[in-house]
């Protein structure tokens, strides 16, 4: 069986989707309009340099993923990585793509809100290893933010502590800690007071049953929509279980990953034993 | 364009030059200095000397052989007064890419920015054009830039590199100008550029681009005369003779030129001035002539019938021949003869062909000389005068100008041929590539109105020095009439196609040349004229605002015409070279010996150091031995028992240790507090009695704790791991041991270097140890191995062999005897069986392994035995091998097998009778942490060498070989994460080994650190210097002659290198290190200390000299600051803004590592170079440096 996996925020870059917005005018007007500037220039021009704000990059991976999911064949199972799950239930008719795109807006206004945070990409060892070094370092706030695969581990939390974190995992043999440019500590319980204010906003959402079944990156199993509200709020303080997602989708039946907007969230399905 | 249309299409454009030689910058000043018969070599410039002193001194004292000459001669020559400015900012380089830059780069750019501003074109219509760019170049003897600012400052290697490769040349201008023609350098020697002129016509003819550059530059960095560096043409005094009596070779010139070339009718169509016309041109090269750099007039003439040819031009109309002209008494004939034999191929008529070369004016380019000969030429067209030739008072007897159809002018006389001027020029490589260029002249017919009313006219510079100035040569050329007879519109036309690009503006409205003038002098004194209402107004004012313009034409067709070039704002580039170097620079190296042989011995040692805080133990047993009694006696206080074959908790399952699910159970346990894990399930009194029992013995010992220490992995706890074994390590020489359970040891000693939570401690007991002492040693922090026999407590020694003596069999190989080398394939067991074979030749030797070889007979079948492949490499050792008389025999089977290596065995003792002597060299390595290893690859490392190891001795029991070598690892005392099965399977035969001491045979193992020609670390690339230095394969052999003449039972053959900065390593492991070695790796580690203090005070003071001023702001931080200064170091900006972005400085991802290396020993952070590719400005990088520091203070250990 196959699975369409949907990456998050960090895979944007000027350029993408160049010739995508022509062929969907219609999803295109109507992301204007509600984002009340031009879709397409941001990702194809970027003018004015937005991408790498957070503000605008959630709206900017969120469409273009969304478009070619448009051109994508049919699959058995949805995933996405955190920004991407909201991609994995507009494919799967959960919600519409409005109804994403407005969220994903909210979503993002709500995390650049949260500063003073970064986040750094962990390899080469396992994430038990990182979360015993985050333990024997006594950094209480700093937390794996993503398990993306066996042995990469993204860790997230207030900048300064991260750095002393970062030095400490350094230091177990085979382990690489690379700085993300991200401006908050995602996924982390420091996002907590973000994530009440979108529980806010969620709990207006009406979420309907999926038309193809998807895997939650928060518990890694099927996402239920009765549960929708407190899902995708919760994700935002909660760590993105890549590993589990993939896991569930293995034991689903799933043999072959496809993925739009890139190959990010596939190379690390390699990387998952 | 009708009028166009029968116009040959082969004809090219010459449309746009750059000259500057010295005492000529441009067209009309070479041409002043040609025609006047001016040029006189003189010395090298004296600031030059003075700049390149300390440098030849230098080089002098360290040269292998150093030159004692106090004084420095050099030759004369054409010199440039300066090579050591350059406009950066004009070419969008920022100061410190430009000092690193080689001149010939800089001058290269330059010359062709002139050329294409000659030709009419501004960066902006430049951009994105199908321009090719042709540089002619040769890296020649003796120094070059790179070599010279590498001496000064070794590390700027990666960043000078796009400024230092020739093929660059060409391609930063095609970068910078985004150009996307072909972008090549020729280099064919002292044609370079000429050849490069034939490639670019080619080039526009097939329709490769639409417009080409075509260029060369050349200085001579440091022209000493010095009887080692003369290559032969050298003149003696640096004045180039061409064709005269006197002549003795070219003085060296120094300069560059360039031309740019269009397609003829493109050229007309599109208004473009024409300078000639390129009518045709050839290249040939001599072929085999008597030497490489004679040169050969045979090819000569046929280069120059072929260039005829080509151009289809009738060869007694050429007027003017500029010869190659290298000013040999033996080269000037060869040429001569060359073109009379030509010309004779096509008349009969003497002395109508002026000859002359432009070498004579201003020496030899070597590969710049051809354009520099082509624009010479260019000049003589157009100007219709010949001109005399420089330096020429007595022919040459050898040259019988008279018979043929040359002469040789001598003062300057009017040129007016019949027809079309038509000139030549020849350039030839010293390698014997020959070019020629067949020119003519063009003669602009302009029948188009005058133009009526005001015009726009535009001028731009990078700087506004540079503006000022060019403004200033504008007047200049005015005043000297240089714009009589032009129509205003298509001077101002010009300067709109071509002066536009920069963002310094002048825009002005005039109506004729002399309003121009009035105009421009009026900018010089800020006495502007208001620009007018209307059209061009507004143009003019939106050109001032941003540099747009509108380029459309109206009825009257505009053309490009001669103004004055751009005027660079030229600063210092050049690095200079200290003159400290007399007292930083240290010639002596202490190159000490240190032995290649070591051992492990196990010493007594004083009781363990007792450790404080709650024990809670989990203990794993196996109620078939005494574990629980002994650990019951020991009085651990809190233990809780779990037991082979017994549930874990009530109710389950039996628990056995090779089982992943149990383990993952324990590990749970395990987090829930417990400080220490005793894994005794290894507490065997006696050894196992058969392969079965062993392989048995093997799963539940080592497997087990390979499945538990995998789960403590995977759960990430912290606790303190100690392997309990009884009398499995040999503590002394022929003790009775379990050997099977020392595979533990080696497997302990790799935990710990994977997970660092997982303190690992391995304590081996004899039935006579205190419980006392046992509980001391199970408790306590220290880590290891402990070996407690009775009272007394043994730990691990690293320590020197210097010497090994021979005290074994004088002959260890005996005459007739049949020895048998597992892995004898690979390639060390290849190299063993040849240095056996090479010993004692009447031997067998049974080279078992477990692909085998094919068969005898189909070893010359390149179906089965591929040329170049590993078996053909193995078939040909094996061959050489038997050259020596040894018989060899190839056996395929799987050592890791032990029933098929046993049948293997068995068959070889019913051929051979006594096995004599046995090499173990069979192994896998390892392949990857103890967290993602699967056991299947597990048990195969270790069967290799342990079941392996253990059939060899049961088969051999009855009549034991004279000698068994193990092949060991550095990975048994030494591990490097990813080696737990090799480390267990190792330590087993190094524990064998010892314990066989005193036996009927002679049983060593051999520890090998990686070999540095063959074997496993060069399959996996990790054959490198390390800790040790990697084993070259001869000291490799004599170390295995040497142990096998010894009575040694185990040595550790590598090398420690203490001058390499991993030795501080050697500190981490748990094996203690001699008194010896301890002391050499404490004054290593301080020497390397001090050499990374001392680089760190010298950033440090470097940085601290730099002075930047910040911008942006009016107030800045003290980091922000010293950020600034690193900045400025790394790119050579005076002022700085702080928000200015890394990569919009000119930086790049391989400059990063090194600014961020810098910016981190300057603040004493840990600041690299993620960091830095994130933060990017100077304001970014202070912000997130001034976190850190904060961070680390309260906290010191941290940083």
């Amino acid at each position: 069986m196959r699975c369409l996996l949907f990456p998050g925020q960090g895979v944007q870059k000027r350029g993408m989707g160049t010739d995508l917005f022509a062929r969907h005018p219609e999803a295109t007007a109507l992301a204007d309009e509600a984002l009340g500037y031009s879709i397409e220039e941001l990702c194809v021009r970027d003018p004015r340099r937005r991408l790498r704000d957070t503000r605008f990059a959630q709206p900017a991976v969120f469409f273009v993923n969304a478009l070619m999911a448009r051109e994508a064949p049919r699959a058995d199972y949805l995933a996405g990585h955190s920004l991407g799950e909201y991609n994995a239930l507009v494919a799967a008719g959960v919600l519409s793509l409005a109804d994403g795109l407005a969220l994903v807006a909210r979503r993002a206004e709500l995390m650049a809100g949260v500063t003073g945070g970064g986040m750094s990409a962990v390899q080469g060892v396992p994430a038990a290893f990182v979360r015993r070094a985050l333990a024997e370092t006594g950094v209480p706030n700093v937390h794996v933010a993503n398990s993306n695969a066996d042995t990469q581990t993204t860790i997230a939390g207030d900048r300064a502590e991260l750095a002393v974190a970062a030095k400490a995992i350094a230091a177990l043999p085979g382990a690489r800690v690379v700085p993300l440019n991200v401006s908050g500590p995602f996924h982390t319980p420091l996002m907590a007071p973000a994530a009440e204010r979108f529980r806010a906003v969620l709990a207006e959402q009406v979420f309907a049953p999926p038309t193809t079944p998807v895997v939650s990156s928060v518990t890694g199993a099927l996402f239920d929509p009765a549960d929708g509200a407190d899902l995708l709020a919760r994700q935002l303080a909660e760590p993105v279980e890549w590993v589990r997602v993939v896991h569930t989708l293995r034991a689903l039946g799933v043999t072959e990953f496809d993925e739009v907007n890139g190959r990010t969230v596939t190379a690390l399905v390699t990387r998952i034993h | 364009m009708g009028n166009n249309s029968n116009v040959p299409n082969n004809d090219i454009a010459v449309v746009g030059l750059s000259v500057d030689v010295p005492g000529a910058s441009g067209l009309d000043e070479l041409w002043r200095l040609v025609s006047t018969g001016s040029g006189t070599a003189r010395p090298f410039p004296t600031d030059r000397r003075a700049k390149l002193a300390e440098y030849i001194a230098y080089l002098r004292a360290t040269s292998v052989d150093p030159l004692d000459e106090p004084d420095v001669e050099y030759h004369n020559g054409y010199f440039l007064d300066t090579v050591d400015h350059f406009d950066h900012t004009a070419f969008g380089m920022n100061p410190r890419q430009a000092t690193l830059t080689d001149p010939h780069h800089r001058m290269v750019l330059r010359a062709m920015y002139l050329a294409f501003e000659d030709a009419g074109y501004s960066l902006d219509r430049l951009r994105g054009s199908r321009t090719g760019v042709f540089v002619g170049f040769a890296v020649n003897p003796g120094s070059t830039y790179l070599d010279y600012i590498s001496r000064v400052d070794p590390s700027v290697g990666q960043q000078a590199i796009t400024g230092n490769i020739p093929a660059m040349l060409a391609n930063r201008l095609s970068h910078f100008l985004d150009l996307r023609g072909p972008s090549m350098v020729v280099d064919t020697a002292c044609s370079a550029t000429l050849v490069a002129v034939h490639q670019a016509k080619n080039a526009l003819l097939v329709g490769d681009c639409d417009l080409a550059v075509v260029g060369g530059a050349r200085i001579v960095f440091a022209p000493v005369r010095h009887p080692h560096s003369n290559i032969g043409i050298e003149s003696s005094d640096g004045v180039t003779r061409t064709f005269d009596e006197a002549a003795d070779g070219t003085g060296f010139g120094e300069g560059s030129g360039a031309v740019v070339l269009k397609r003829l009718d493109r050229a007309l169509a599109d208004g473009d001035q024409v300078h000639a016309v390129l009518k045709g041109s050839a290249v040939n090269h001599d072929g085999n002539t008597e030497g490489i750099t004679n040169p050969d007039s045979d090819s000569q003439a046929e280069l120059l019938l072929s260039a005829w040819r080509n151009a289809d031009v009738d060869p007694r109309t050429i007027g003017y021949f500029e010869a190659h002209g290298t000013a040999t008494r033996v080269g000037d004939p060869i040429e001569h003869e060359g073109i009379k034999r030509a010309f004779a191929r096509h008349t009969a008529d003497r002395q109508f062909c002026a000859v002359g070369t432009v070498k004579a004016n201003v020496g030899h380019l070597f590969e710049g000389s051809g354009v520099i000969g082509l624009i010479k030429a260019i000049a003589v067209l157009r100007n219709g005068v010949i001109p005399p030739q420089a330096n020429y008072r007595t022919p040459n007897p050898k040259l019988d100008f008279t018979a043929g159809p040359l002469y040789l002018p001598t003062e300057p006389r009017p040129w007016t041929p019949e027809g079309p001027r038509r000139a030549g020029v020849s350039a030839f490589g010293l390698g014997g590539t020959n070019a020629h260029a067949v020119l003519e002249e063009h003669v602009a017919v302009d029948d188009r109105p005058a133009s009526t009313g005001p015009q726009l006219f535009v001028l731009s510079a990078a700087t506004i020095r540079s503006l000022t100035r060019i403004v200033e040569s504008h007047l200049a050329f005015i005043d000297a009439g240089g714009l009589d007879d032009v129509d205003i519109a298509d001077v101002c036309h010009t300067t709109r196609a071509s002066r536009s690009g920069h963002r310094h503006r002048v825009a002005l409205v005039v109506t004729d040349a002399a309003d121009l003038r009035r105009q421009l002098a009026g900018l010089l004194v800020e006495r502007r004229d208001p620009l007018p209402d209307g059209p061009l107004g507004e143009q003019a004012t939106a050109f001032l605002r941003d540099g747009a313009l509108d380029l459309t034409t109206g009825d009257r067709p505009p053309r490009i015409v001669r103004l004055p070039g751009y005027v660079f704002d030229e600063t210092l580039a050049w690095v200079q070279f200290p003159d400290t170097w007399r007292d930083t620079m240290n010639l002596t190296t202490h190159d000490e010996r240190h032995p290649v042989t070591h051992d492990v011995e196990l010493r007594e040692a004083p009781a363990p150091v007792a450790a404080s805080g709650a024990v809670t133990v989990l203990a794993v047993v196996d109620p078939d031995t005494d574990a629980e009694d002994a650990l019951a006696a020991a009085g651990l206080g809190d233990v809780r028992y779990v037991r082979v074959g017994e549930p874990v908790e009530p109710g389950g399952a039996p628990f056995r240790t090779d089982d992943p699910a149990a383990c993952d159970q324990l590990a749970r346990l395990v987090d829930d507090g417990v400080s220490h894990v005793l894994y005794a399930t290894a507490f065997e009194d006696k050894a196992a009695p058969d392969v079965s029992g062993v392989d048995r013995r093997v799963a539940k010992n080592l497997g087990g704790l390979f499945h538990l220490t995998k789960s403590l992995m995977a759960a990430g706890v912290k606790t303190r791991l100690v392997v309990l074994t009884r009398t499995a390590v040999c503590a002394a020489p022929g003790e009775q041991v379990v050997p099977e359970n020392a595979a533990l040891v080696g497997f302990g000693k790799v935990v710990e270097r994977e997970y660092p939570y997982l303190k690992v401690a391995h304590v081996d007991v004899d039935p006579a140890v205190p419980p006392a002492a046992l509980r001391a040693e199970v408790l306590t922090d220290e880590r290891g191995l402990s070996v407690l026999r009775g009272e007394r407590r043994l730990r691990e020694v690293f320590v020197e062999v210097p010497e090994i003596d021979e005290d074994g069999p004088t002959e260890h190989l005996r005459a007739g005897g049949t020895y048998l080398i597992t892995g004898g394939t690979g390639a060390l067991g290849l190299a063993v069986a040849k240095r056996f074979a090479a010993t004692q030749p009447n031997i067998d030797l049974v080279l078992l392994s477990r692909s085998g070889l094919p068969p005898r007979e189909r070893w010359d079948d390149l179906s089965v035995v591929p040329s170049g492949s590993p078996a053909a490499r193995r078939v040909a050792a094996v061959r050489e091998i038997e050259q020596t008389g040894a018989r060899v025999h190839v056996v395929a089977a799987d050592a890791g097998d032990p029933a098929a290596f046993g049948a293997a065995i068995t068959d070889l003792q019913h051929r051979h009778g006594r096995v004599d002597g046995v090499v173990h060299a069979a192994g896998l390595p390892g392949g990857s942490t103890v967290m993602f290893r699967e056991r299947a690859d597990f048990d195969a490392v270790v069967r290799a060498k342990l079941h392996a190891a253990f059939v060899l001795d049961r088969l051999t029991e009855a009549d034991r070989p004279d000698f068994i070598a193990h092949f060991s690892s550095v990975a048994s005392v030494f591990p490097a994460p990813g080696q737990a099965d090799y480390a267990a399977a190792n330590y087993y035969l190094d524990n064998l080994a010892r314990a066989q001491a005193g036996g009927p045979c002679h049983v060593i193992a051999l520890d090998w650190v990686a070999w540095k020609e063959i074997g496993m670390a060069v399959d996996f690339g990790t054959n490198g210097d390390t800790m040790f230095k990697a084993l070259p394969t001869t000291t490799g052999l004599d170390v295995l002659d040497a142990g096998l003449r010894s009575g040694r039972s185990r040595l550790f053959a590598g090398e420690l290198n203490y001058r390499g900065e991993l030795i501080h390593l050697l500190r981490s492991y748990d094996v203690a290190l001699s008194a010896d070695i301890e002391s050499k790796v404490e004054r290593e580690m301080r020497a390397l200390a001090d050499r990374l203090s001392a680089a760190a005070d010298k950033t440090r003071a470097t940085v601290a000299a730099v002075s930047v001023e910040l911008t942006g702001r009016d107030e800045f931080t003290d980091v922000e600051r010293t950020v600034a200064r690193c900045l400025a170091l790394a790119f050579g900006y005076a002022e700085l803004d702080v928000e200015a972005d890394f990569f919009d400085l000119g930086g790049d991802s391989i400059m990063a590592a090194t600014v961020a290396g810098t910016i981190a020993t300057v603040h004493g952070v840990t600041y690299d170079v993620a960091d830095l590719l994130a933060d990017r400005t100077t304001s970014e990088i202070a912000y997130h440096i001034e976190e850190l520091q904060a961070f680390a203070e309260p906290n010191p250990e941290a940083s």
